[in-house]
């Protein structure tokens, strides 16, 4: 068997780091944001990354923009109102979901936050919880069994 | 400055020209010296990153707005107006300024 090696490309500055990558995907992956919709990346004129959320076909306009700058992350609709603005991506999420929905914004992108909201509360809270009572059982299962 | 794509590989009109406008949009913006932290800092905005989606051809220059941008970028309103018609809504335009009764 032969191994092609193809060269890697190196990461450029504005490009989205992994971890970032993965969050983002996950965030605003189209299962969760709605049939119909897409995503794109590209970068500012300074190479600042940017993601876009994309309305339905044909059109695939902008519904949301998250935008990692020097000082932290940035999201927007696609006419440029500012929904939240947040140091890291996870804490991002939750606020700019609250900002949507206090604000009024469009009915889109408030949907799409509320579900990010709700995933995000899903894998920080209620997800460690099953793994607590998890290692729990397995801790006491035995001594439980012990006295059936 | 758009680097890959996810969206749909057979591009639709719409989409192609809207990406026109953003390289028309840069195009013009560079003519007038300006960067695009420059142009945001004239339309009062706290941030460029709306410039950039515009210029990158996922967003609009919204209606409200458009006389600002023009005003920034050194161009007449109305003349500025009517070419982004001509991308954003195309049958539109061409009833106005090109069908003749």
């Amino acid at each position: 068997m032969s191994i092609v090696e193809f060269p890697r490309r190196p990461a450029a500055a504005s490009d989205w780091r992994p971890d970032e990558w993965r969050e983002l995907v996950a965030l605003f992956h189209p299962d969760a944001a709605g049939a119909g919709t897409a995503w794109d990346v590209g970068a500012t004129e300074h190479g600042d990354p940017q993601f876009y959320l994309l309305g339905p076909a044909p059109e695939h306009e902008c519904v949301l923009c998250v935008s990692r700058l020097a000082q932290g992350y940035v999201l927007e609709d696609g006419s440029g109102r500012i929904l939240g603005e947040a140091p890291s991506l996870d804490r991002f999420a939750e606020q700019a979901a609250r900002a949507a929905v206090r604000g009024g914004r469009s009915f889109v992108a408030r949907i799409t936050l509320l579900v990010c909201a709700i995933r995000l509360t899903i894998e920080e809270k209620i997800e460690p919880l099953f793994e607590e009572s998890q290692e729990l059982l397995v801790r006491f299962a035995p001594q439980i069994a012990a006295f059936v | 400055m758009v680097r890959s794509r996810q969206a749909e590989k057979i591009v639709p009109k719409g989409v192609e020209l809207r990406k026109q406008a953003g390289t028309w949009l840069q195009e013009r913006r560079k003519a007038a010296g300006l960067s695009q932290i420059e142009l945001a800092q004239r339309l009062g905005l706290k941030y460029y990153t709306f410039i950039s989606q515009v210029e990158n051809g996922f967003s609009r220059v919204p209606s409200d707005s458009m006389e600002g941008w023009a005003r920034a970028l050194g161009i007449a309103p109305a003349e500025f107006a009517r070419h982004l018609l001509a991308y954003y809504e195309p049958e539109l335009h061409k009833l106005l300024f090109e069908v003749t009764s």
